[in-house]
């Protein structure tokens, strides 16, 4: 088991009051699966997410990933946990500005030490078809380079886990099909978990499970994809 | 180790990208880091130069000064110690001719030990030797400019002819003769004994300079002569005396130049603080991506600190670099005119401090940013990051202000003028709360109207200032202070460049003419009718000195800074049977023109209030080796010294003078083609008369003046630039935060023009708000400093009030103009774009 969560609760204390995002949420992860997440908007996917990746702490219930217990972890210990275990992919790509598409990629194996960075970077930024575009920024990339840099950035540690929050969102069509070909095709080549959060239902049965959102729990999905069919 | 490395890389990196716009903060920081180097450096050098030279400046281990007659062999074997070798000069004020013309001069007569301490030079060097053996004078090349003389020819002064045997280029002790009101001459007393130059009635300053043995403490010798003679008629000075008299001038000087410095440093770390305030903002996405991405706080800690460090060394460095060259240029530049050689001092002190100081402010501004984006947090990058504007957290916040607050305590602690600091701290933090709580007011009256509705656009902008919260007051804070700042600049500058200015006569006389017996007048006003020159006013005159005030003798006596000098040498004063015409007095009454009574004195109301006089007080002169006591009967107006007339400190009843000897003084006015010819026929005929050449002695001191208000000014326009770059950067830095606005607007409909009219809206408001305060604090801060550091009355040129707010009007709304247009060039496309 990658991931478990069990009896999670998450509510989000703001100055406007209270706002209770999710209640009792149980959800496992095997090793080398992908789930997708579907939901309405506001369900609380994205806040899903970033429980798994150590970046919210759950109100309540336990956060397990890798056998390591997330609500244990201080900051550092969370941030190293990320580095080894988790790849984020997001909606807005988030790169760094400033960087090159190659130190933007090299950014997660330097922060691990790794002495080597810019070499096994650009080895990175050639499985993403982009070795020709390494020295560009981000601004000068389209949507879709820029989540193909991202998505390099994601596997630069070949972490066992991805997390994807709505990866093509952002992209057209077409492009976005070229990407998430891509990130299936590496994610089978390494074995990686997938957790993706979607509103394309082609995505969704691109993967092994589709779970809802809803009501601050995940239900499974396979029943009525199987009425659509 | 791998964070370290990591940090490094990431920190060069994020610099190396640049983009910060920080080109002209730094350029602001670099130019006040160098202020505050240069300030202690100059002064460092001066002070030490001048103690090491004090004795050479004052011909030797003491001086002893008289008027009038010399101190004769048998006085000095009397008053000095045993082995104490002495040198002798005349100094006096005469006239240097050829045949058809001449120049007033100050010739000094030496003896044949002069100078006990170091060394005349001249050109060729041989014509010092040649002083002694026969009648020879060297003399600055001015003179010889003005009669047309080459060495090898001759000229006259008095009685005596002397061959020019070569120029003057250096006297060692040409501070102690005092302000010479004429090129300089040199020759040998010898040549000039027996002749009534150096007679009883001529106005002749002795100088004995005198070196004692080694066993003999200066000090301790000065002291016995004055225990001695108390009410001697010659005055003594030792070489550490001399050197207080030019602190106080460094302190005076000084005290400007670090309030500049510190405006400087205040501007530049506030234009830095805005600037990586807006950089934070920016910086924010990447720290939370990093932190996204497993980046421990320690390294992005690390990192920051790192780039922190960098930037204030790109700054500080050069800063440093020409704090100290710029003095070191100024000095070599300004060597030729100076009384003494300054050689360049540099203490570690000098230099540690200010640099503290700078270190301490920078960091203070630099700190609050990087915490503020320290804290950025990774979950914002599943949501949008725009939000809430960094803050840094209580504690860095707190840890600023003690930074500011220790280095600002350094800064007064060390200041030549403790006072000046103290006055600028307690002004900056007065304009602060009162700019604080109009921020509050504005943000208050903007909701209000925000939500009171009426017309479109007025609402519209109140709503951007009502949001923008911290975005609002940030600037407001900014511009305020540095309007302030420059207002206090710009008005004293320009109030000290005046004060400069006003003490110098607009239309003076042409000459003063002096020392003219009382038997030769009806010969001058002759000779004046025949050079068509006119004679403004002549007045009888004794030489006198204030030996005590109300009974206390005057070293004694209380008395205030700024009328000191009027203690320091023998003063002409006159009498005087009625008021002038348009004399205004007061207090008391002017003495019946027969008064027969006993002597009565009127005194000038600035120096009265300087002993603390009033009517019916004693005053008592020595004059002419007499000690005479007055009353003081009556007070007169100030006298208005910049009219360029006669006019005197004190004025007695005439009784007992008017049968003294004395002499007459008169104003003369000439045209400056009859000029020399005049000088020449009253060297002729008149023999002891003698010309200060006023129009002269006007002209070189508003040379220097000029010199001094060039500086001023140069001080103003650094600070008016600092404070423009405040300005610039702030705007630069709401670029960020109005970006989206702009662009949604647009794409709702609005036309540029609305826009840019909407954008000039809101700056005009915070300009307006900004102006007001930064013109009040400002203004009330330089009326406090002018009052209580250099005791003028505040009566600040409008233009120096009034420039600054009109500059915090215009500037914000010209560059928000700019920096609108500028956004408005992006496509609204952007609002699709990605990020
Ligand atoms: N810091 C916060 N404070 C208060 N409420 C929050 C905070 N962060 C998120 N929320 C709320 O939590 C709920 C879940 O947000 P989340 O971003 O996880 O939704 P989502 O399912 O990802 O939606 P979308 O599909 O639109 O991205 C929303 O109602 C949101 O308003
Ligand atoms: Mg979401």
């Amino acid at each position: 088991m990658l991931v478990e969560l069990v009896g999670v609760g998450l509510t989000f204390h703001g100055p406007a009051g209270p706002v209770e995002v999710l209640r009792g949420l149980d959800f496992t992860l095997e090793a080398g699966e992908a789930v997708a997440v579907v939901g309405r908007s506001g369900a609380g996917k994205s806040s899903l997410l970033a429980l798994m990746a150590g970046i919210e702490r759950p109100s309540c219930g336990r956060v397990r990933v890798a056998g390591i217990d997330l609500t244990t972890l201080d900051e550092d210990a969370l941030a190293r946990f990320r580095r080894r275990h988790v790849g984020l992919l997001f909606q807005n790509f988030h790169l760094i500005a400033g960087m090159s598409a190659e130190e933007n990629v090299a950014l997660p194996l330097e922060l691990n030490g790794h002495r080597q960075a810019r070499a096994r970077a650009r080895e990175l930024l050639a499985q993403v078809g982009l070795l020709h575009r390494r020295r560009h920024r981000p601004a000068e990339l389209s949507g879709g380079e820029q989540q193909r840099v991202a998505l390099a950035r994601a596997l630069a540690l070949d972490p066992p886990l991805v997390l994807a929050d709505e990866p093509t969102g952002n992209l057209d069509e077409v492009t976005a099909g070229e990407v998430l070909e891509l990130l299936f095709r590496l994610r089978a080549e390494r074995g990686t978990a997938l957790l993706l959060v979607t509103h394309d239902r082609e995505v969704a049965r691109r993967c092994d499970r589709i779970l809802r959102l809803e009501r601050g729990r995940l239900w499974p999905e396979r029943q009525r994809q199987a009425e659509v069919l | 180790m791998t964070g370290g490395w990591t940090a490094l890389r990431l920190a060069r990196r994020s610099l190396a990208r640049g983009g910060y716009g920080l080109a002209l903060v730094y350029a602001v920081l670099v130019v006040a880091a160098a202020a505050m180097v240069a300030g202690p450096v100059t002064n460092r050098s001066l002070m030490e130069s001048a103690r090491s030279q004090a004795r050479t400046m004052l011909g030797g281990d003491l001086l002893l000064e008289a008027t009038g007659r010399p101190l004769d062999g048998g006085e000095l074997v009397a008053l000095l110690p045993a082995g104490a070798r002495i040198a002798t000069v005349a100094h006096l004020m005469t006239f240097a001719r050829t045949d058809d013309q001449a120049v007033t001069v100050s010739l000094e007569a030496v003896d044949a030990d002069w100078p006990l301490v170091g060394r005349l030079e001249t050109d060729p060097p041989q014509a010092a030797s040649r002083l002694h053996q026969e009648p020879v004078a060297v003399a600055e090349p001015a003179l010889l400019a003005r009669l047309g003389l080459e060495p090898g020819d001759t000229l006259m002064i008095g009685p005596r002819r002397f061959r020019l045997a070569g120029r003057l280029l250096r006297q060692p002790d040409r501070l102690a003769g005092g302000l010479a009101l004429g090129p300089r001459v040199l020759v040998a007393r010898r040549f000039l004994e027996d002749t009534p130059l150096l007679g009883p009635a001529a106005f002749v300053r002795w100088r004995h300079a005198v070196v004692l043995p080694q066993a003999s403490e200066p000090a301790a010798v000065a002291e016995a002569i004055r225990a001695r003679a108390p009410e001697a008629r010659f005055r003594v000075r030792t070489a550490e005396e001399l050197v207080p008299q030019i602190a106080r001038l460094g302190a005076r000087l000084g005290g400007f130049a670090a309030l500049v410095a510190l405006v400087l440093l205040a501007l530049g770390a506030l234009a830095l603080h805005v600037a990586l305030m807006a950089l934070a903002r920016l910086r924010r996405h990447e720290v939370a991506v990093l932190r996204a991405l497993g980046a421990e706080g320690r390294i992005i800690d690390r990192w920051l600190v790192l780039e922190a460090v960098l930037l204030l060394a790109a700054a500080l460095g050069p800063g440093l670099l020409l704090g100290v060259l710029l003095p070191a240029l100024g000095l070599s530049l300004a060597a030729p005119g100076l009384p003494l050689t300054i050689t360049l001092q540099l203490r570690p002190v000098d230099l540690l401090l200010p640099l503290g100081v700078v270190v301490a402010v920078t960091l203070a501004a630099l700190l609050p940013p990087l915490a503020a984006c320290r804290r950025a947090a990774p979950a914002r990058l599943f949501r949008t990051l725009a939000g809430d504007p960094p803050e840094a957290p209580r504690a860095v916040r707190l840890a600023a202000a003690g930074l500011v607050l220790t280095a600002g305590g350094l800064v007064v602690a060390t200041l030549p003028e403790r006072r000046l600091g103290l006055l600028l701290a307690v002004g900056l933090m007065a304009a602060l709360a009162l700019l604080a709580l109009a921020g509050r007011g504005l943000l208050w009256l903007a909701a209000r109207l925000a939500e009171g509705g009426g017309r479109a656009r007025l609402v519209l902008a109140a709503r951007t200032l009502a949001r923008g919260g911290e975005g609002t007051r940030a600037p407001l804070l900014a511009l305020g202070l540095a309007i302030a700042l420059a207002t206090t600049t710009l008005a004293l500058g320009e109030r000290l460049r005046r004060e400069l200015v006003d003490r110098l006569p607009a239309r003076a006389a042409s000459l003063f003419l002096m020392d003219i017996r009382p038997e030769q007048r009806a010969e001058l006003a002759q000779l004046l009718a025949r050079h068509q020159a006119r004679l403004l006013q002549e007045a009888p005159v004794v030489r006198a000195r204030v030996v005590a005030i109300k009974g206390v003798p005057a070293e004694e006596a209380p008395v205030a800074d700024d009328v000191r000098w009027t203690l320091q040498a023998d003063r002409v004063i006159t009498w005087r049977r009625e008021a002038l015409a348009d004399q205004r007095l007061l207090a008391g009454a002017w003495w019946p023109p027969d008064d027969r009574g006993p002597l009565k004195v009127a005194v000038e109301a600035r120096v009265a209030r300087g002993y603390g006089l009033a009517i019916g007080d004693s005053l008592t002169f020595n004059i002419l080796g007499r000690t005479l006591t007055a009353r003081v009967a009556a007070i007169r107006a100030p006298v208005d010294w910049t009219r360029g007339r006669l006019d005197f400190v004190f004025v007695l009843s005439p009784g007992l003078l008017a049968q003294a000897p004395h002499s007459w003084i008169a104003a003369v006015e000439v045209a400056p083609a009859q000029e020399p010819a005049l000088l020449a026929a009253l060297a002729r005929q008149l023999p002891g008369v003698s010309a200060v050449p006023l129009r002269e002695v006007v002209a070189r001191v508003r040379e220097v003046v000029d010199q001094g208000a060039r500086i001023l000014l140069l001080a103003g326009v650094l600070v008016v630039a600092a404070a423009l770059v405040v300005v610039a950067t702030g705007i630069r830095a709401s670029e960020a935060e109005r970006r989206p606005q702009l662009l949604i607007l647009r794409a709702l409909g609005a036309t540029r023009g609305e826009l840019v009219a909407l954008e000039l809206l809101t700056f005009t408001v915070l300009g307006l708000v900004a102006a007001a305060c930064g013109v009040l604090a400002g203004g009330l801060l330089a009326a406090a400093i002018a009052g209580r550091i250099f005791h003028l009355q505040p009566d600040f040129a409008a233009w120096t009030l009034l420039g600054p707010a009109v500059l915090a009007l215009v500037l914000p709304a010209l560059a928000g103009a700019l920096s609108t247009r500028r956004l408005l060039r992006l496509p609204v496309g952007r609002l699709f774009a990605a990020g």
